[in-house]
């Protein structure tokens, strides 16, 4: 259970999925994520980038293929190990999902209480200073239902990183932002990464975001994942489908008047 | 044989009533296996048995005194006419105690905080907010069910105790007081004494028994029922309405259907009437 000598975070190999009924919207996926790597994981809508994600956490279950979290084999193990081992992992939601009846605060410390980690005092604590370094502390008193999309998605950072987890899943977090709020919102994850050196696994259809985070870009393409690249190295790749995304992300830039990738 | 035994369990699991009960079951074993925090647990437990029990409390008052001042003016007027004016204390035990009581209790909790339940957890499930609960760790079971499942049964059955109280001694009131004013009601002549008499004599021990099972089993259904269907919806906002309404109206035949199971046990002791 090693890459290049250091322990794998998380594993997928040969993974299959399909809803019932329906075609598999995931064929034979491979990937692997090391401590402190950022995998960016890029595609077309309805490519199952999300799903991925959910199969990840144990919320669909493969038809086939081993997903493995921090070395252990999710299939293998009963609700309360599995619910064990989902404190090292936090998600994010492309829609936020937080509580609507808790604060922003309550929200954020909803699984250190459940948990039973820490005292009052330690999860103040805790608490506050994932608040301040997502710049939301202003908002710990409100409900979900009174702030914007961009805190949202910021307390949603906030709740996945509070058990100081291993891994972050992300999906889409920059998903119906303003230009300005997405570039914060990357600004505060690459901060987070660096601070904590936590892995992520990062779903988007934002090429430029995948660019801003670094990291490996894999390309998800008829329910399999091109081998992950750097962005360059994936602006040179020949694929096709490749060429077909920088070709979108170019009429976008174009539309919107920005530089080109 | 085996292998038929297996496929028998597992349609039955996935029956509707399967799934009613491993979700009954799930709860239940909450408060045999401790996880979680204790606090946060007493803390949802408090706010589910306000809005269940406390908030209701007026309105099962209000609907006690009127069926309950009903039933009585009814036994106290007709049954006399009729000569049966000494079944006066059974008609009250049978009707109001045994039946009325927790039937409309039942009825009254099922509309109220069933559909609530089943609306709120539809939405949590829509809103992906209990999707959020299991990636944290957070047993959606735990964390939102048993609450409401504890709360609603021991809510079910002090608001049944209210309504069988307020019903006897609240409707006695007003058709004493509707005596006094109204001369159609005159003939009514009935002292508290020989009332509560009355209705002490036409009491059993399995009204005692079945005063306190009906009440916490219909409670124990309407949360199953409510929560089944409000964490079944799919992720589709126009699946929460159907699922709030699918809630309900099982919720009042499944109670309805064990009203007469209930009934069972008096009949074999010939307590009828």
């Amino acid at each position: 259970m090693s890459e290049r000598g250091m322990s794998v975070i998380a594993s997928v190999h040969n993974l299959r999925f399909g809803y019932a009924g329906q075609e598999p919207i995931l064929r034979r996926v491979n990937f692997h994520v090391l401590p402190g790597q950022i995998l960016v994981i890029c595609g077309l809508s309805g490519q199952g980038k999300s799903t991925l994600l959910r199969l990840l956490i144990g919320l669909e279950k493969p038809d086939a293929g081993v997903v493995r979290l921090l070395g252990r084999d999710i299939s293998g193990l009963n609700a309360a190990a599995f619910n064990d081992l989902k404190k090292e992992v936090g998600f994010v939601f492309q829609s936020p999902a937080l509580i609507s009846n808790k604060t922003i605060f309550e929200n954020v410390a909803l699984p250190l209480i459940y948990h039973n980690i820490g005292d009052e005092d330690e999860i103040r604590y805790r608490v506050d200073n994932a608040l301040e370094m997502l710049l939301i502390k202003d908002h710990q008193h409100q409900y979900p239902a009174n702030v914007s999309l961009g805190i949202l998605k910021r307390a949603a950072v906030a709740r996945a990183m509070i058990m100081r987890p291993k891994l972050i899943l992300m999906d889409e977090p920059t998903a119906g932002l303003d230009r300005i709020s997405r570039s914060v919102l990357l600004a505060l994850i690459a901060n987070i990464r660096r601070i904590n050196h936590v892995s992520m696994v990062l779903v988007t259809h934002d090429l430029l975001a995948a660019r801003e985070l670094g990291g490996e870009i894999g390309v998800l393409k008829e329910g399999e994942l091109l081998q992950p690249m750097n962005f360059e190295q994936l602006k040179n790749c020949q694929d096709s489908f490749v060429e077909f995304l920088f070709r979108q992300l170019e009429q976008e830039a174009a539309m919107s008047g920005e530089a080109p990738a | 044989m085996t292998r038929l035994l297996a496929w028998m369990g597992l349609r039955y699991r996935k029956s509707y009533v399967g799934q009613l009960m491993e979700l009954g079951l799930q709860a239940s074993w909450c408060a045999v296996h401790k996880a979680g925090n204790r606090r946060q647990a007493m803390d949802h437990l408090i706010s589910q048995i306000y809005f269940t029990g406390v908030e209701a409390i007026p309105l099962v008052a209000f609907l006690a005194l009127v069926i309950g001042s009903a039933t009585i003016l009814q036994a106290a007027t007709v049954m006399p006419k009729i000569g049966a004016g000494d079944y006066f204390g059974n008609v009250m035990v049978l009707v109001v105690i045994r039946e009325v009581g927790p039937l409309f209790t039942a009825f009254l909790v099922a509309g109220r905080t069933g559909s609530a339940l089943s609306t709120y957890l539809g939405n949590m499930k829509v809103q992906q907010e209990i999707d959020a609960l299991k990636t944290m760790g957070i047993d959606p079971v735990r964390y939102l069910v048993f609450p409401s499942f504890v709360a609603t049964m021991l809510s079910m059955f002090c608001l049944t105790v209210i309504f069988n109280l307020v019903a006897i001694f609240g409707g006695y009131l007003v058709v004493k007081m509707l005596s006094l004013f109204l001369s159609d009601f005159a003939e009514v002549q009935l002292s508290l004494s020989l009332f509560l008499e009355r209705i002490l004599a036409s009491m059993g021990v399995m009204d005692g028994v079945l005063g306190i099972i009906k009440p916490v089993t219909f409670g124990m259904l309407v949360s199953v029922i409510a929560c089944f269907h409000g964490m079944a919806v799919t992720n589709d906002i126009r699946a929460v309405p159907k699922a709030t309404t699918l809630g309900v109206v099982n919720s009042f035949v499944c109670i309805t259907l064990f009203d007469v199971l209930f009934a069972v046990p008096l009949l074999a002791n010939l307590r009828i009437l």
